[in-house]
């Protein structure tokens, strides 16, 4: 009964939130994320026509749309970072290398999980999503880390977007570690975290996807600002000067 | 990749997302320093000419107080020494944090932004504020004063060293030169 009402609940929530979309003229501004729910929402629908009518497919259709799903979610962090440093080209392109490197060792992770241990392939399939989890939660976890350190501005859509998926990938690695230890009818609460954590990252997009906000814009710098090298070589300058008023403390 | 690191992992993400969350909530409105300030290098000296900050953690000032006689007045200037010299060394790391933040802004919209030089400055950064960090702690535990004595001591050590090694060198030097 709870599995029914978590599953149509977030079909419920999907729909809402692309009806938003469209009206809101938000899916015009990220249109992968779209994507991605789209994704989501038929994934579901296709699971549920499978499971009431072909249930000896369930498995196989549910672990190929759920590899489908974590690509997908890939898509979206590559989409965070084209709209969020859109103004910030540098900065954009350390970030990018940083996902293309989560991305390339997420799908060689599973590729060689696979090759180990094909012949169990269920619990393959659970370690292979928790190792695959992982790579994209360490890979959100460096994102926000440049962000943070580099104080981009985020408007309130995307901070939605990035704090929902951030959710649902952090609780999803819980579940699936726990799972691939104990297995998966141990415990009902370990079955229910990671629909419930998708649920709770809907509310969170439904909140801060409700109308379009855009990006703060940057503030525009200085023509010396932009002379990366000059920038550098001045805040080496006055770290070296920093450090030499320091000593001064102890070598008068 | 066990249980732990899976945890390990989310929870650190979770600690991200509330803070990075939290940093952009404060950050609405409140704009970084001004792109000039890039310009002034001596930004941090102008916090406390450098004179002053010998005096913080000079020996002589005490040596006269103590030459006064009068346990309680030397007890007070030395209470005082220390939190104008703990207040200094905050005061400071909030400048260099100044320095970086404005290095930051500055960086972030340029389009050659370099992974290795970003990392050196970053490292550097790292580094000074450990120095505060163990400035501060230094003068917690054995005063303003008493740091240029541990800093004296740590001196003769290193200088004892040097010539221990050059010892050594020697040494080697003589025994090559006779075949040895």
């Amino acid at each position: 009964m709870l599995s029914q009402i978590i599953w149509w609940s977030s079909i419920a929530l999907e729909i809402f939130l692309l009806v938003r979309a469209f009206r809101g003229r938000l899916a015009a501004h990220y249109p992968i994320f779209y994507i991605y729910l789209s994704f989501v929402l038929s994934q579901d629908l296709l699971r549920f026509v499978v499971y009431r009518w072909e249930p000896r497919l369930y498995s196989t259709v549910y672990w190929t749309t759920e590899f489908l799903g974590v690509i997908a979610g890939c898509a979206v962090m590559f989409e965070i970072c084209r709209v969020s440093l859109a103004a910030y080209p540098g900065t954009a392109r350390l970030a990018r290398n940083l996902l293309t490197l989560g991305f390339v060792l997420a799908c060689t992770n599973a590729a060689v999980a696979a090759s180990n241990d094909a012949h169990r392939w269920i619990a393959t399939c659970v370690n292979l999503e928790r190792d695959v989890r992982i790579v994209q939660a360490l890979t959100i976890l460096a994102l926000v880390a440049l962000f943070l350190l580099y104080a981009i501005p985020f408007g309130r859509n995307l901070r939605g977007i990035l704090i929902g998926y951030g959710l649902f990938v952090g609780l999803s690695v819980v579940q699936l570690a726990f799972v691939s230890v104990m297995g998966n009818v141990s415990s009902k609460f370990l079955a229910y975290l990671q629909p419930v954590s998708y649920i709770l990252a809907l509310c969170v997009w439904v909140g801060h996807l409700w109308a379009y906000r855009s990006n703060p814009e940057p503030e525009r710098a200085f023509a010396f600002e932009q002379q990366y090298a000059r920038v550098a070589a001045a805040t080496r300058y006055r770290l070296r000067a920093a450090r030499g008023y320091l000593e001064k403390a102890v070598h008068p | 990749m066990g249980i732990s690191i899976a945890v390990l992992a989310a929870v650190l993400l979770f600690v991200a997302i509330v803070v990075w969350v939290k940093s952009t909530m404060a950050e609405q409105g409140q704009p970084f320093a001004s792109g000039a300030s890039l310009k002034r290098e001596d930004e941090v000296e102008a916090g406390c000419p450098a004179q002053f900050v010998t005096q913080i953690f000079a020996k002589k000032d005490l040596e006269y107080v103590s030459g006064l006689g009068s346990p309680h007045l030397e007890k007070f200037f030395q209470q005082e020494r220390k939190s104008v010299a703990l207040f200094w060394v905050q005061q400071t790391s909030a400048q260099i944090r100044g320095i970086m933040r404005a290095h930051l802004q500055a960086s972030r919209g340029s389009s050659d932004l370099e992974l290795s030089t970003e990392a050196g400055i970053l490292l550097r950064y790292g580094g000074l504020q450990l120095l505060c960090g163990v400035l501060f702690v230094s003068i917690a535990l054995a005063g303003p004063q008493g740091l240029q004595g541990l800093a004296a001591r740590a001196d003769a050590w290193a200088q004892r060293i040097r010539e221990a090694q050059l010892g050594f060198h020697a040494a080697k030097e003589t025994g090559r030169i006779h075949g040895v």
